[in-house]
């Protein structure tokens, strides 16, 4: 195995699961909602990158990047106040918040599969060639992607820890009831943090969309990648998911160089066990219970 | 200044407050009474939008405020500190305080305010870059007030202010109280133990099974 290509991959990969799985962990640890369309809504910002690009507009890559991450947003906002909100006055509503999302998800992809058909689409990488390091031939687009999505981590960290709004983001996911009495309105966090979440997930869906193309069911494999990076990182916890993805990345590149492919998933789970075991809440988890 | 007519409030089936009445005028230090599990904390929760009032009216500064979330009440001056602290752990005492001033009306006088809450406790002022969850209780107690005094109070709900401190810490908690009663502020305060309170209290009410009577303190130190 070939020291060097490891570490590229799991560099790269790293990177891309960061952005994904940080999404989903800003809303558990922000509004306790496990959410289940986070892959769809993955694929979603693939799909809307690629129609203002080839549907109609014509817009170039990264006039259609940055035009879709604001229709992300709104897409957050819309469903954290029509579709969430509503569930959290009953008993339960995490149960059916997971259930709902569940739902949406399906919705989302069989409305893109109605939209667009079956067949994938595939957005071009913005940037040819590679450069070689140390003997592997890097493509110039996975650097680019490297760093646009570090780029997106540390806006993100930026935001939190810096602005008003990302700080009223903090209190409420440190104590609910605390950000209430500060006069903090929970709601519209609630649907900062979607929003932000969609913003992650979709944005990641258009930058992966030149290496693993754009198809309606492809949001599941990301999913459950995230899903298991933010539990193993420690739920509710985006430093957690943070490092996680990087641990789950390099075990993932080590993996298919040495057993093979197949293999990667697996591997995952036999970790994620072990970690589980020895400390339930995960490697940084925030929650007690 | 609060103003509250017969209200009930239920946490899930079970009915906490049964028509509770009281009344907290301008420039007042009022005190309400009772055991733990008596519905005192339920009481300041609902005044303060954190419960929703099922039935009877709360008036604060004139207006109808029954119906109001916490957000809004806020913004009206009407502010909370809990019994629990409720501190954001992983952020510092400085960040604590601020998002104390989270409100329109506060924020733009953040700076003077807190100003004035580091002049009140300057340990805080000290300690302003630790993360609150490394503090001690009396300090922590001091976030919690500062953090609510950030808010530009108009009427201070203060829940239980001695609970889990040691007993010169919860003497000094009471001196501050009466210090910001003294310059002017508008208290409303909860206690379990009738002894702890100290200073100048113009009314007290007694909170037994969710029924409030308006008590009289020199009569329930003797019982206690």
């Amino acid at each position: 195995m070939n020291i060097v290509e490891i570490l590229i991959s799991g560099t790269t990969q790293g990177a891309v699961y960061c952005v994904i799985a940080m999404g989903l962990s800003l809303v558990y640890g922000t509004s306790r909602i496990l959410n289940f369309a986070h892959g769809a809504l993955y694929t979603l910002g693939g799909y809307i990158a690629w129609y203002l690009m080839y549907g109609g507009p014509g817009l170039s890559f990264g006039l259609a990047f940055l035009a879709t991450l604001p229709i992300l947003f709104g897409v957050g906002v819309v469903l954290e106040a029509g579709l969430i909100r509503p569930l959290r006055r009953h008993p339960n509503w995490q149960i059916n918040a997971i259930m709902v999302t569940l739902g949406l998800a399906f919705v989302i992809e069989n409305g893109l599969q109605l939209l667009f058909g079956p067949k994938t689409k595939t957005i071009p990488a913005f940037i040819e060639g590679g450069i070689s390091i140390a003997g592997t031939t890097v493509s110039l687009y996975k650097i680019a992607l490297v760093f646009m999505s570090i780029l997106l981590v540390v806006l993100l960290e930026l935001f939190l820890a810096r602005t008003r709004a990302g700080k009223s983001i903090q209190a409420v996911s440190q104590d609910l009831q605390g950000a209430a009495q500060v006069g903090i309105n929970v709601n519209r966090v609630f649907g900062l943090a979607l929003g932000l979440s969609v913003v992650l997930t979709g944005a990641a869906g258009i930058l992966l969309a030149p290496i693993f193309q754009i198809s309606p069911i492809g949001g599941w494999s990301p999913f459950l990648k995230a899903f298991v990076i933010v539990v193993f990182g420690g739920l509710g916890s985006t430093r957690g998911a943070m490092l996680a993805a990087f641990i789950l990345a390099f075990l993932e590149a080590v993996v298919v160089a040495t057993v093979g492919p197949g293999w990667s998933m697996p591997a995952w789970l036999i970790v994620l066990m072990v970690v589980l075991m020895i400390r339930p809440k995960g490697l940084l988890g925030v929650w007690e219970n | 200044m609060l103003e509250v007519d017969r209200i009930n409030v239920s946490y899930g089936d079970f009915h906490v407050l049964h028509e509770v009445s009281l009344r907290v005028g301008k420039g007042e230090m009022v005190a309400v009474l009772g055991a733990n599990g008596h519905g005192k904390s339920t009481l300041l929760k609902a005044l303060c939008g954190l419960l929703p009032i099922q039935t009877g009216v709360a008036r604060f500064e004139g207006d109808d405020i029954t119906k109001l979330a916490s957000k809004d009440l806020v913004r009206r001056g009407l502010v909370y500190v809990a019994e629990d602290r409720r501190l954001f752990r992983d952020m510092s005492v400085l960040d604590n305080l601020m998002l104390g001033a989270f409100n329109t009306r506060a924020w733009s006088e953040r700076a003077d305010t807190l100003r004035q809450v580091f002049a009140l406790y300057p340990r805080l002022e000290e300690r302003q870059h630790q993360l609150c969850r490394r503090l001690s209780g009396g300090e922590a107690q001091m976030v919690a007030l500062g953090r609510g005094l950030m808010s530009k109070p108009h009427l201070l709900v203060i829940d239980e202010p001695s609970l889990g401190l040691a007993p010169n810490l919860t003497a000094q908690m009471m001196e501050t109280i009466n210090q910001l009663n003294r310059e002017g502020m508008t208290i409303l305060l909860v206690e379990q133990n009738a002894a702890l309170l100290t200073g100048h209290i113009d009314r007290t009410y007694v909170i037994e099974e969710g029924v409030v009577t308006q008590g009289d303190l020199s009569a329930l130190g003797e019982i206690q």
